[in-house]
């Protein structure tokens, strides 16, 4: 069954069309899920409430804009809604946190997905959307600050906070890259 | 060759091909969600539909009564014209003579007493005013039992009428004359001695009759009522069994809801309609039959008594739509989508308040086609049924 007629029955609530829809999304916004929430389990708990919610305003969608992006973006607002509900009280801030963003290719490539993805959920929770939203989903500060309810500065600084993080968490493996590389 | 990149870019781009996925237990949920949801959905569908339904025959049956009302006004106009000259009689009994008793028997015997102790005194204006006045009140009562009853019977016998009817136009009449004639007065003052006695043994009758009216009110007014009642409605929950004839089913027990919007077509006897979901299942040979139904039951429903607690029977047919064309059974059998079935069912039903009635009923429900092609046994479904039925 095309996507077009899987949209029209799920409009009906058909229960099968419904199935297929998730089989073939699933691992997308999965993937997605994980990248936005702290681990596996709070990422199963935004796919199921976010497949919730597509079947819920499956009727709203008219065609317009790609089908995908649109329940990305249902995922991606389910994370923020999490978020919202348990703000965190405070982000202790590093001073020592670096300039310097760049990191080596090589010494990025060297490192398995599962730990890049487990140092990205280790992020502080804002600090984790601001970077997948700006960085992966292309969003500007401007709409993170009106979807997270803070300044674009804010926005801005998180967003460099959280590579600088990043690039110290990755900074043990790349300094074993390159002494493996001076070998 | 060192090529440094940005962090979040380099990121990015690594995660692009990162590939994982959910338990099967996420589909699990949310297909559960799903199901509860359309369950929900379809129980307010359905209420709604029957709340629309109930509204539009509550209009219905107004509007039917508002054609009805000329004939109902005048009813309640007998009722109110024989309730106020009822009430009219010790008034005007009260505002003849000078006491001041709330006894109206009473207060009629003092008057009476007071007219015949002042006999010398009496002239023909207050005898005049007190026949007129005790005639007056007789006659409007009887004026009342003849518009209630059509009969002539209930009103004050003829010949004390036509005594009475005699002795007031004899009276003014007499009395014109007897300002000049000692003897023709006297001959009136007798008559008139005569008339308190047949006055005292009419006032009796009188509230005799009045008593016997009250009744009547009653009733006419209980009839009038009965008479709007017209509609029932019935939401019930079900218990039901959903059994074989020639097979041995287990795990075959589920409790189901519904409503029953009935019309009253006699005294005793309902035309009931609705619709119950019902989500059936039972395991045979080791299969388990798990199937949705929506069925539109069309049956009669006669009470046995008009007692408080009534026995009653309902008889009819039903027809069910299979809902659910999924379902989760451990077999292929691919279910008919429609079926039917008759039905027969006993009860027991008690009036807890005026119009609301407490049902416990049992159904039998043999199914005239099978659940399946696929398979050779023949379904029944026995139900046990409770809920509460507002008449309206």
């Amino acid at each position: 069954m095309d996507l077009e007629k899987i949209i029209k029955s799920c409009k009906r609530n058909n229960l099968k069309a419904q199935s297929q829809l998730y089989q073939k999304y699933k691992d997308d916004l999965y993937v997605l899920s994980l990248k936005y929430c702290s681990n596996a389990e709070e990422a199963e708990d935004n796919l199921q409430d976010s497949f919730l919610e597509i079947f819920k305003k499956i009727k709203t969608y008219k065609g317009i804009g790609s089908f995908e992006g649109w329940m990305k973006r249902i995922a991606i607002n389910k994370a923020i809604d999490k978020y919202k509900k348990v703000k965190p009280i405070s982000i202790s801030i590093n001073n020592d946190l670096l300039e310097d963003t760049s990191v080596n290719a090589k010494a990025v490539d060297s490192i398995p997905l599962d730990e890049i993805l487990q140092h990205v959920q280790d992020l502080p929770a804002r600090y984790r959307l601001v970077f997948n939203l700006y960085e992966m989903d292309g969003y500007s500060h401007k709409e993170i600050s009106k979807l997270l309810e803070i300044s674009v500065n804010t926005s801005k600084s998180n967003l460099h906070r959280a590579k600088s993080i990043l690039k110290q968490k990755l900074q043990p493996s790349r300094s074993s890259i390159n002494s493996f590389e001076s070998l | 060759m060192k090529i440094n990149r940005d962090i979040g870019s380099e990121i990015t781009n690594k995660l692009e091909n990162y590939k994982s996925s959910p338990d099967s237990i996420v589909w699990n949920n949310i297909e559960k969600k799903l199901k509860k949801r359309k369950r929900r959905l379809l129980f307010w569908y359905f209420f709604s539909a029957i709340a629309l339904v109930a509204i539009t025959l509550f209009t219905f049956s107004l509007v039917e009564s508002s054609h009805e009302n000329p004939i109902k006004s005048n009813d309640t106009n007998i009722t109110t014209s024989k309730s106020s000259s009822v009430k009219k009689i010790p008034n005007q009994i009260k505002t003849t003579g000078s006491n001041k008793d709330s006894n109206d028997k009473n207060s009629y015997d003092n008057k009476l007493q007071v007219s015949e102790n002042t006999k010398s005194q009496l002239n023909s204006k207050n005898n005049k005013i007190l026949l007129n006045s005790s005639f007056t009140s007789r006659n409007e009562v009887v004026t009342v039992k003849k518009e209630v009853n059509n009969k002539n019977e209930n009103s004050i016998p003829k010949t004390n009428q036509n005594t009475e009817l005699k002795n007031v136009s004899q009276g003014p009449n007499s009395l014109k004359d007897s300002s000049t004639s000692q003897k023709q007065t006297d001959v009136f003052q007798k008559n008139n001695k005569l008339k308190t006695q047949k006055d005292r043994d009419s006032l009796t009758e009188i509230q005799k009759k009045n008593s016997s009216i009250k009744e009547e009110n009653k009733i006419v007014e209980d009839t009038v009522i009965q008479r709007k009642i017209r509609w029932s409605i019935n939401p019930q929950f079900i218990v039901s069994k959903y059994g074989a004839f020639n097979a041995k089913t287990e795990n075959d027990i589920t409790l189901n809801y519904g409503a029953i919007l009935g019309y009253k077509i006699s005294e005793k006897t309902f035309l009931r309609f609705g619709a119950r979901k019902l989500s059936l299942r039972n395991t045979i040979d080791d299969n388990e039959n798990s199937v949705e139904y929506l069925e539109i039951p069309l049956e009669l429903k006669y009470s046995m008594s008009s007692k408080r607690l009534s026995p009653f029977v309902t008889i009819g047919p039903s027809f069910f739509r299979l809902q659910n064309d999924k379902p989760e059974n451990s077999n292929d059998i691919k279910y008919l989508k429609s079926s039917l079935s008759l039905n027969l069912g006993v009860g027991l039903e008690l009036e807890l308040i005026d119009r609301l009635y407490l049902n416990l009923g049992s159904n039998f429900s043999y199914l005239t086609k099978s659940l399946s092609k696929d398979v050779n046994y023949t379904p029944y479904i026995f139900s046990i049924n409770t809920g509460i039925d507002y008449r309206f």
